[in-house]
């Protein structure tokens, strides 16, 4: 058996066992017998199983480079490193669908351990076909249009290679798995929400789709801040986001859950939102295969590229299928969830909403930004693109409503605003303008001054919070605060994950605000030897050396450099630039180094160099304060997810004990 | 619904709008080839465009002193001059290569601040009597 005929066996195998799986799903919900039921759960494992059958064989021909593999031949070379070839099956479109595919499989069969636990009779079988349906896209695509195992009738003798953006970097082993995780994690909430409006169950859904909304977003988050991590140490061009398309299509549905995630909180306590619940959550999965439409089939370059390809075509289908499923449903039961009262807008549930609302219109401004290269396309035949500047412009204002926002919103009460909200306002937009104005002290822009100030503001809202709680825990069972703060840190995971991702997100603002201002650029060509005196660097050429690697050749200019005053702070070091010459590529790879520090990131590009004589070479400094932070931000926003999401064993007994103005 | 709220709605939806579209119109960057800019060169003085083409043979020119870049974009019917000092590696252009270049027109010269890096995992070279779609094509698959 050669992996091909076993991966392309399996794969029709899955497909098999997904039309199955919905169709035995289908029958349970119709007629109502747990033996069909029975038999969709045990289908999601084979299923399973199938699919990574199939993946083990596209990763068994890659490491034994079968380049009968077409998939093999085109993206994979035997000359590759052993980690590049693991992680080739996500190089390319095919393979990519597959993992898709396989984790699809996989989330599907870890619902179907919830049935009968928190997945009720009422809405198991429809939420299992929901995700068999999911399934049988997948691999329909796989075995009609896009498939990983298609033969090459004379093998070459070696591959072509795999793209050399990938390989450069380890970053890109983790990211689109991360990537994957969380838009498929998506689907498990959208099948929730369709169980729950088939079934006419409004309220029993929402508490376990808030968990895997969670799940899935905290994989999002990690997989933009990789991704924006890859970019920054690969790209060459010292900035870690270009509101490309591909990088708007992970945003896109990261804004939409994260929608979702503050009003699910909601109808979990008030039983209030349910149908924004529902459209949120439908939008959200949406946008997963809306931004897969936009960056697989081409139709962000030109409306033209989209008959190429078949993929756009089914892509674009099952996008509409997802809509029209989700709002369809959400149609026939909007008389059912119709809210009687009115939500005030000073309380919790109010600021949630708009926090909501914002995130929604977020989401939006960036489906406009994306498509509107289309639009004008359509109607005027003229290609353009929508500049940066555009969504840097829009971004800003909303940013700062959401910081605002986000302060105040957690120390709001349900229901309605009491008089202590006032004089904890008051402490926090004092911080905002202390900060505000230390910034403008130092000189800083109006912009990072607010930043700061913003910053601040939230620093304090949190404080003020977890103060209030441990205040009177400790108060009122006569414990030290320390130990109270332990306590409460234990018993209201969520509380406090929230803060450590609120703090997260201020942080990043404070990051963005910073390195988008203040970014240093400055290039000379020096020959070998020749010292350079920059913004408080010294930076010395060394010299020009070739260096021939398995599956690359490397250009490499090693340069030593030294702080000569305090805007070089913590540079000192000898760094070895490099370009990296892919043989599948005509344009060499600029490979920056990066040397990081808590203020300055001094990063060192080579740009060019002397290929006659080896006599001189182009070098490229970018200084930008605070990046690190950024990544920093970035941990902290997946570890406070971490927190809630963390198993927490027995509950502590006194957790209603003391009612605390903090929850 | 209450006017207080209608009016809040319209409020912030004519915000919304006015943030959106005048942003939009202001920052639409076109993208051309040299064809297309002399069928109307007015069109796309002062402002920032993408220029889509192939780095001719042979006129590609860096000087490493003034560290300014130099080559002609073609699209095998028109040519435009394009000078470039500085945001991008000049090791990653090469003759007969697509390119997209972002700039502005001066002078008859465009003046690129930024390439657009296009990695193309299959490129190829364009063949001798192509029509600029043809180029065009190719220059969109190598995006």
């Amino acid at each position: 058996m050669t992996p091909g005929l076993l991966g392309g066996i399996a794969l029709a195998g899955a497909l098999v066992l997904s039309l199955l799986g919905l169709a035995l799903a289908v029958l349970a919900h119709t007629l109502r017998d747990g033996r069909y039921l029975e038999a969709a759960r045990r289908t999601s494992l084979l299923s399973l199983v199938a699919a990574a059958t199939s993946f083990g064989a596209l990763e068994w021909a890659i490491l034994t480079d079968d380049f009968s593999v077409a998939y093999v031949a085109n993206h994979s070379a035997s000359v590759n490193p052993l980690w590049v070839k693991l992680v080739t099956p996500w190089a390319a479109l095919e393979g990519s669908i597959l993992l898709w595919a396989l984790l699809q499989t996989l989330y599907t069969w870890l619902v179907s351990l919830r049935v009968g636990r928190s997945l009720d009779f009422w809405r198991a079988p429809s939420a299992l076909a929901t995700l068999f349906l999911v399934q049988v896209f997948f691999f329909a695509v796989m075995v009609f249009v896009a498939h990983p195992f298609d033969r090459v009738p004379n093998p070459p003798a070696e591959g072509l290679g795999t793209n050399p953006l990938l390989q450069n970097h380890w970053m890109m082993a983790v990211h689109p798995v991360l990537m994957y995780l969380g838009f498929v994690g998506l689907s498990v909430p959208f099948a929730y929400a369709v169980a729950a409006m088939l079934a006419r169950r409004y309220q029993s859904w929402i508490h376990e789709t808030r968990w895997w909304t969670l799940v899935a977003w905290g994989f999002l988050t990690a997989a933009i801040f990789t991704g924006k991590w890859w970019s920054y140490e690969i790209l060459g061009w010292g900035g870690y986001w270009a509101w490309d398309p591909v990088e708007n299509a992970s945003l896109i549905p990261w804004l939409l859950a994260t929608a979702f995630l503050h009003t699910a909180q909601v109808q979990e306590r008030k039983g209030l939102f349910k149908g924004w619940n529902f459209a949120f959550i439908t939008l959200a999965f949406a946008a997963t295969v809306f931004g897969t439409f936009l960056t697989r089939s081409g139709v962000i370059q030109s409306v033209h590229a989209f008959a190429s390809g078949p993929v756009g075509a089914w892509f674009l289908a099952f996008l509409l299928g997802v809509l029209a499923l989700g709002l369809g449903l959400l149609a026939r039961v909007f008389g059912d969830i119709r809210e009687a009262g009115e939500v005030r807008w000073k309380s919790r549930e109010g600021a949630l909403l708009a926090g909501a609302l914002f995130f929604g219109t977020f989401a939006f401004v960036v489906v406009v930004g994306t498509l509107w290269p289309l639009v004008v396309e359509l109607l005027s035949g003229a290609k353009v693109s929508v500049g940066a500047p555009f969504f840097n412009q829009v971004s800003a204002p909303l940013g700062v409503f959401m910081l605002l926002l986000m302060g105040i919103g957690p120390l709001l009460p349900w229901r309605q605003a009491r008089e202590e909200v006032l004089k904890n306002l008051a402490a926090m937009l004092t911080a905002l303008g202390v900060g505000m104005l230390i910034g403008l002290g130092l000189g800083l822009s109006l912009g990072v001054s607010l930043a700061i100030g913003l910053f601040a503001y939230n620093l304090t809202a949190v404080v003020l919070m977890v103060a209030q709680g441990v205040k009177e825990r400790s108060r009122a069972l006569g414990i030290p605060p320390s130990q109270a703060l332990l306590d409460l840190a234990a018993s209201h995971r969520r509380r406090f994950g929230s803060h450590i991702v609120h703090l997260g997100v201020a942080l990043a603002a404070l990051s963005i605000a910073f390195s988008q201002t203040y970014r240093y650029t400055e290039q000379k060509t020096l020959q070998i030897g020749e010292v350079w005196q920059t913004r408080g660097l010294e930076v010395r050429l060394l010299g020009l050396t070739a260096r021939e690697e398995a599956n690359r050749f490397a250009a490499l200019a090693p340069i030593q450099v030294r702080a000569t005053s305090r805007d070089g702070w913590g540079a000192d070091g000898r760094y070895e630039t490099r370009l990296n010459f892919y043989p599948q590529m005509s344009s060499p790879l600029a490979t920056p180094v990066v040397r990081y520090t808590l203020y300055n990131d001094y990063y060192f590009v080579l740009m060019q160099f002397d290929q006659e004589r080896g006599q001189w070479a182009t070098l490229k400094i970018i200084v930008t304060p605070m990046v690190l932070w950024l990544w920093v931000a970035g941990a902290l926003i997946v570890l406070g997810t971490v927190y809630i999401l963390w198993p927490s064993g027995a509950r502590l007994p006194n957790r209603q004990a003391v009612p605390s103005a903090s929850d | 619904m209450k006017p207080k709220y209608l009016l809040g709605l319209l409020v912030v939806g004519a915000a919304l709008a006015y943030l959106i579209f005048g942003g939009l119109g202001q920052n639409l960057v076109y993208f051309i080839t040299p064809s297309e800019y002399f069928q109307q060169a007015e069109r796309y003085q002062n402002r920032p465009v993408r220029l889509g083409g192939l780095v001719k043979a042979g006129s590609l020119d860096y000087n490493p002193k003034t560290l300014e870049l130099r080559f002609v974009v073609t699209d095998g019917v028109k040519e435009i001059p394009v000078r470039s000092s500085g945001a991008t590696p000049p090791a990653l252009f090469g003759e007969n290569r697509g390119v997209v270049v972002e700039g502005r027109f001066q002078d008859g010269v465009f003046v690129s601040q930024n390439l657009l890096v296009k990695h193309s995992e299959s490129y190829q070279a364009p063949k001798e009597g192509w029509t600029p779609e043809q180029v065009r094509k190719l220059i969109e698959e190598a995006e």
